[in-house]
C-alpha cells in the first residue's frame, strides 16, 4: 500500500505536465489563429503599390517555422491583393522571398531579421512592395513594418511607419489608430 | 350664448376680433409647431444617420481587429452629443460589439439590429441604424438612440414665442377692435344720447349728426327723417291745442258775457213785475194810472223781447253749428222786406235814430228764406246803428250779374285791419263786451246763413270812418246752397 501515493503523486505530475503543456499549445495554436485572422485583415487596410504585370498572383509568405498550420491558408481563401489571388507560399532561402507582398518572419528566423530588412530595402522600384511582419521582440525597432504584440492577453500590433513607407506602402489611418505607431527618430 | 347676447356692441366687437385672432393664431403656431416637429425630426434623423456613418467609419479597423476598447471610445464620442442616449455596435453576426449609455437612468439593451438603414421615431425617441461597410462588406451595424430631448428644448422654447406672439396679437387686435368699435358704436352711441336728449328736451328740433355711410349711416337718417315726422306732427298738435284752448277761452268768455246779457234785462223786469205784484197785492192796481201802468208795461215788453232775440241767437247758434238750419224758400221782393225791416227797427216816432237811406233796386225778387233774410238785415242794420256813432246809414240793393248785392255802411268807428278777419267768427267782437252789450254772435250768424244760402259776405272798413258789408247772394237759393243746410 505505501506504492500506490508514490503513483498517484506521479500520475498528478504527469497529468499537470501534461495539462501545462497542452494549455500551453492550445494558447500558442489559438494565438497564431488570430495573428492569421490579422494577417488577412491587413490586406483591407493597406495599400500595396501595382506589382510588375508578369506576377500572376500575390504571395504570402513565411519564411522560417510555420506557427499558422493550415489556418492562414484556410483565412486566405479567395482574397485578393490588387486584383491578383492571394497564395501562401513557405520559403526558406532569402531569395525566394521577392515575390512575397507579405512576409511573415517566424521566430526561428529572428537572426536572420537584420539581413531580410536589409534584402527589402535594397530592392528596386518596379518590384514587389514587401510588408515584413513578425513576432520577435524588437522586430518592429530592427527595421520590421508590422510587429504582433501580446498586451494583457490581447494581440496587438506596432507599426513602424518609415519601414512600411521605404517598401512603398499604404496603411490605413483607421488601421494606425489600433495600433503602436513607431515614430521614426 | 345669453351673455353674449346681453353683451354691449362695443363688447361683441371686441370679443369677435380677439375670438378671430386667436383661432387663426391657434391654427397658425398649431401648423408651424407641427411642421416644426417633423422637420426638426428629419434634420435629427439625417444628422443622427451621418452621426452613426460617421462612427461606423471610425470603427470599421476596430471591429474588424476586434479591438473593443477601439470601438467603446469611438462610441464614447457621441456622448459629446446630450441628445445621444445609447449607442451600439453590433458585429457582422448581429451581436453587441460595443455600447455607450448617457450617465442618468438606465438606458436598457441594445435593440436587436435592424438591416434595413435609416431613422425612426417611436416611443422611446429617435432611433437609427446604420450599416458598417468595408470595401463593399457588410462588416457590423450602429445604433444611435436620441430621447429627442433637444425637441423637447425647442418645442418648450417656441411654445413660450408662439405664447408672445399670441400675447401681442391679442393685444393688437384689441387696440384693432377698439379702433373698429368706434366707427360702428360711436355713431349708435352717439344716436342713443340724441334719442335721449331728445326724450328729456322734448326738444323735437334736435338732430342726430350724419357719420359716415353704411347701415349706421342710415340707420341716423332714418332716425332723423323720424325726427322730422314728430317735429311736423308736435307742431301740429301744439297748434291744434293752442286753437281748441282759443276756442275753450272765447266759450267761457262768451258764456260769461251771455250769462251777463241775459241777467241785465231779468232784473229791471223782476223790478217792474214786483211792482205790479205789490199794487195787485195793496189793492191800488185798479186805481193805478193807466198810461203809467200802461209804460210800466212797455218797459218789460222791451225787456221780454230782448231776452227772446236773445235766446233766439243763441239757439240759431247751437242749430248752427250742429248743422241743423233748415231754410224755407219762398219768393221774395227784396225792397218790400228791406223797407219793412228797417221799419221795424226804425219807428218815425224815434227821433233819436240815425237817418237810413235807402237805395233799392225795386225789380229784384228771388227765392230766398224770409226769416234768414230779415236775420241778416237786422243784424247789419242794427250793428250799423250800434257802430255808427249816429250818423247816416246806407243800405243799398243792385244786381250784379246774376247775383244780388247787399250793402250796408255807415260812418261810424270803423274795424281796423286785423279785426276784419275774425269778426265773422263765433264768440269774436272787434270791441270790448263792457261798452258795447250783445252777444257777438250777429255776423257769425250772418255769415252761416249767407254761406247757407249759398253766398258770402265780406266788410270794408277803415279806422275812424266807417265800415261796408256786402252779402252776396245768388238768385235762386236752392240752386246753390251748401247741400247740408238745404230746404227740408
Amino acid at each position: 500500500m505505501t506504492r500506490k501515493p508514490r503513483h498517484n503523486r506521479f500520475i498528478t505530475i504527469l497529468v499537470c505536465i501534461f495539462a501545462l503543456t497542452y494549455a500551453d499549445l492550445y494558447a500558442s495554436a489559438k494565438e497564431y489563429q488570430v495573428k492569421a485572422a490579422y494577417l488577412t485583415h491587413f490586406l483591407k487596410f493597406i495599400q500595396w503599390p501595382e506589382p510588375p504585370p508578369s506576377s500572376r498572383s500575390a504571395a504570402i509568405c513565411i519564411i522560417g517555422e510555420d506557427p499558422f498550420g493550415s489556418d492562414l491558408n484556410e483565412l486566405m481563401k479567395g482574397e485578393r491583393i490588387n486584383g491578383r489571388p492571394v497564395e501562401v507560399k513557405r520559403v526558406s532561402r532569402m531569395e525566394d522571398t521577392r515575390a512575397c507582398m507579405i512576409l511573415f518572419v517566424s521566430q526561428s528566423e529572428r537572426e536572420r531579421v537584420p539581413s531580410l530588412v536589409r534584402f527589402v530595402r535594397g530592392k528596386h522600384a518596379g518590384d514587389v512592395g514587401t510588408l515584413l511582419v513578425g513576432d520577435s521582440p524588437d522586430f518592429a525597432e530592427k527595421g520590421g513594418a508590422i510587429q504582433f504584440i501580446t498586451e494583457s492577453g490581447k494581440i496587438r500590433f506596432i507599426v513602424n511607419l518609415e519601414a512600411a513607407e521605404a517598401a512603398g506602402l499604404k496603411i490605413s489611418s483607421r488601421m494606425l489608430a489600433l495600433a503602436k505607431v513607431l515614430r521614426p527618430r | 350664448m345669453k351673455g353674449l347676447a346681453g353683451l354691449s356692441i362695443r363688447g361683441k366687437l371686441v370679443l369677435m376680433s380677439i375670438g378671430t385672432a386667436l383661432v387663426a393664431l391657434l391654427f397658425m403656431a398649431a401648423a408651424v409647431l407641427s411642421n416644426e416637429v417633423s422637420v426638426f425630426r428629419a434634420s435629427v434623423g439625417e444628422s443622427f444617420r451621418s452621426m452613426a456613418q460617421i462612427v461606423g467609419a471610425n470603427a470599421t479597423a476596430a471591429l474588424v481587429f476586434h479591438d473593443r476598447d477601439a470601438v467603446n471610445e469611438t462610441l464614447s464620442s457621441l456622448g459629446r452629443k446630450r441628445a445621444v442616449v445609447l449607442a451600439c455596435i453590433f458585429d457582422r453576426e448581429g451581436t453587441v460589439f460595443g455600447r455607450y449609455a448617457a450617465p442618468g437612468p438606465p438606458r436598457g439593451d441594445c435593440p436587436p439590429p435592424e438591416w434595413s438603414s435609416g431613422y425612426k421615431v417611436g416611443k422611446e425617441g429617435l432611433s437609427v441604424f446604420e450599416p458598417v461597410f468595408l470595401k463593399g462588406e457588410r462588416i457590423g451595424t450602429v445604433y444611435v438612440r436620441s430621447d429627442l430631448s433637444d425637441l423637447t428644448e425647442l418645442l418648450s422654447r417656441n411654445q413660450k414665442i408662439v405664447g408672445l406672439i399670441l400675447l401681442g396679437a391679442m393685444a393688437l387686435a384689441l387696440a384693432i377692435a377698439f379702433r373698429i368699435q368706434r366707427f360702428i358704436a360711436a355713431p349708435l352711441l352717439a344716436l342713443t344720447d340724441t334719442a335721449k336728449s331728445v326724450s328729456l328736451k322734448k326738444d323735437y328740433s334736435i338732430r342726430a349728426s350724419a357719420m359716415g355711410g353704411g347701415e349706421v349711416g342710415t340707420l341716423v337718417e332714418a332716425f332723423n327723417l323720424m325726427l322730422n315726422q314728430i317735429q311736423t306732427q308736435d307742431a301740429y298738435l301744439r297748434h291744434s291745442l293752442e286753437e281748441t284752448s282759443k276756442a275753450l277761452r272765447l266759450r267761457d268768455e262768451f258764456l260769461s258775457i251771455a250769462s251777463h246779457e241775459l241777467k241785465t234785462p231779468l232784473t229791471p223786469l223782476m223790478a217792474q213785475i214786483q211792482t205790479i205784484q205789490r199794487l195787485a197785492r195793496s189793492g191800488m192796481l185798479a186805481k193805478y194810472p193807466p198810461d203809467k201802468l200802461q209804460k210800466l208795461l212797455s218797459l218789460s215788453d222791451r225787456q221780454v223781447s230782448r231776452l227772446a232775440v236773445l235766446v233766439d241767437d243763441l239757439l240759431d247758434v247751437a242749430r248752427l253749428s250742429a248743422g241743423k238750419l233748415k231754410l224755407k224758400l219762398e219768393r221774395i221782393a227784396l225792397s218790400d222786406l228791406v223797407r219793412e225791416v228797417v221799419e221795424r227797427l226804425q219807428p218815425e216816432s224815434l227821433p233819436s235814430r240815425p237817418q237810413i237811406m235807402l237805395e233799392l233796386d225795386d225789380s229784384i225778387i228771388g227765392q230766398w228764406d224770409r226769416v234768414r233774410l230779415e236775420q241778416i238785415l237786422i243784424n247789419l242794420i242794427t250793428n250799423a246803428i250800434k257802430y255808427g256813432e249816429g250818423k247816416p246809414i246806407h243800405v243799398k240793393s243792385s244786381l250784379e250779374g246774376d247775383k244780388l248785392h247787399l250793402l250796408v255802411e255807415d260812418r261810424g268807428m270803423g274795424i281796423s285791419r286785423e279785426d276784419q278777419g275774425r269778426i265773422f267768427g263765433r264768440f269774436e267782437r272787434a270791441v270790448s263786451a263792457t261798452h258795447f252789450g250783445g252777444l257777438g254772435l250777429g255776423l257769425y250768424i250772418t255769415h252761416q246763413i249767407v254761406q247757407a244760402l249759398g253766398g258770402r259776405v265780406w266788410v270794408e272798413s277803415e279806422l275812424g270812418k266807417g265800415s261796408r258789408f256786402t252779402v252776396e247772394l245768388p238768385l235762386d237759393s236752392s240752386l246753390s246752397a251748401a247741400p247740408s243746410l238745404q230746404a227740408g
